[in-house]
């Protein structure tokens, strides 16, 4: 059976799970909109495996992680390897609420990776960006929360997720 | 004499606040093990009173461990640690006998009130 989500719909639950759980977890507040990244930046992400087959990222200046880190550990000094733990954690309390949004909705089980933490904008292969959502941090930390979908297979198939023309995502 | 917990969890930065969060009390934090397949061979050895288990995990997951250690060990006491909360899972979980499922994030006072109430039971 396939349980249609709007993007209005997808893009609102993305939207409200971010700014909740950073607020709680992080202790930082975010607004949508922005100037665009600058300096140097980190992105956190998971591969959805089941339920939604895409990949969610959180792609944001090192000083919003380090800050959220900061207020995690409860503690000033940290070092890189904090920064990567902590926020692969943050973001995983952030999917994990987006996965249980998208089954009140879809009433379809969601399950995602590990999260992974690079330096720079994650780029995944045969994915393109689908939703792009631009915040500002209270202390105007910029970061984006990016959705990629597969790109068409050459059969023309979708893998495991599909468009329609205004946008709304058949979940498999 | 302290209670002995159990991490499992592939999260430092989780291993991290709950060791932190359980400073000071009657708990102590004996091991924390950082795959489903390292949880169920330090079982055997340490004996826990509780386990704390997440869900996502590399290899087999929370839900796979639990049910793994808990068919070995019955009267194993579980409690899931997990952003992961919608009904699939607590029912899931609920199902292979884990005691209880913490949502993430939690304060100290909802850990350690289930930490508490799970070992008070027979």
């Amino acid at each position: 059976m396939e349980t249609i989500v709007s993007r209005a719909e997808l893009e609102a639950m993305f939207d409200q799970t971010l700014q909740e759980v950073t607020c709680r977890v992080g202790g930082i507040r975010l607004h949508q909109g922005g100037a665009p990244l600058e300096g140097e930046v980190y992105t956190v992400y998971v591969r959805f495996d089941r339920g939604l087959h895409s990949s969610l990222c959180l792609c944001a200046e090192k000083s919003m992680f380090l800050r959220l880190t900061r207020f995690m550990m409860r503690r000033e000094e940290v070092t890189h390897q904090d920064m990567e733990d902590f926020a692969k954690e943050y973001f995983n309390v952030v999917c994990g609420h987006i996965a249980a949004k998208l089954y009140e909705t879809t009433q379809m089980a969601y399950r995602f990776s590990v999260p992974g933490f690079c330096s720079g904008r994650y780029q995944l292969e045969g994915h393109e960006e689908q939703l792009v959502l631009s915040y500002s941090g209270d202390q105007d930390e910029g970061a984006q929360m990016i959705h990629l979908i597969p790109i068409e297979t050459p059969s023309g198939d979708w893998a495991g997720l599909c468009a329609d023309q205004a946008g709304s995502l058949a979940l498999d | 004499m302290g209670k002995r917990i159990m991490i499992v969890d592939d999260s430092r930065a989780l291993a991290f606040q709950v060791s932190g969060l359980l400073e000071d009390t009657d708990y102590e934090v004996v091991a924390c093990c950082q795959t489903g397949e390292d949880a169920i061979a330090e079982y055997e050895n340490i004996q826990p009173d509780l386990v704390t288990m997440d869900i996502i995990m590399p290899g087999m997951d929370g839900l796979e461990t639990a049910h793994a250690i808990l068919e070995e060990h019955p009267s194993a006491k579980i409690v899931m640690l997990s952003s992961l909360a919608y009904d699939e899972t607590l029912h899931e979980a609920s199902k292979i006998g884990a005691k209880a499922f913490v949502c993430k994030p939690f304060d100290r006072d909802e850990l350690i009130n289930t930490l508490e109430r799970v070992l008070a039971e027979p």
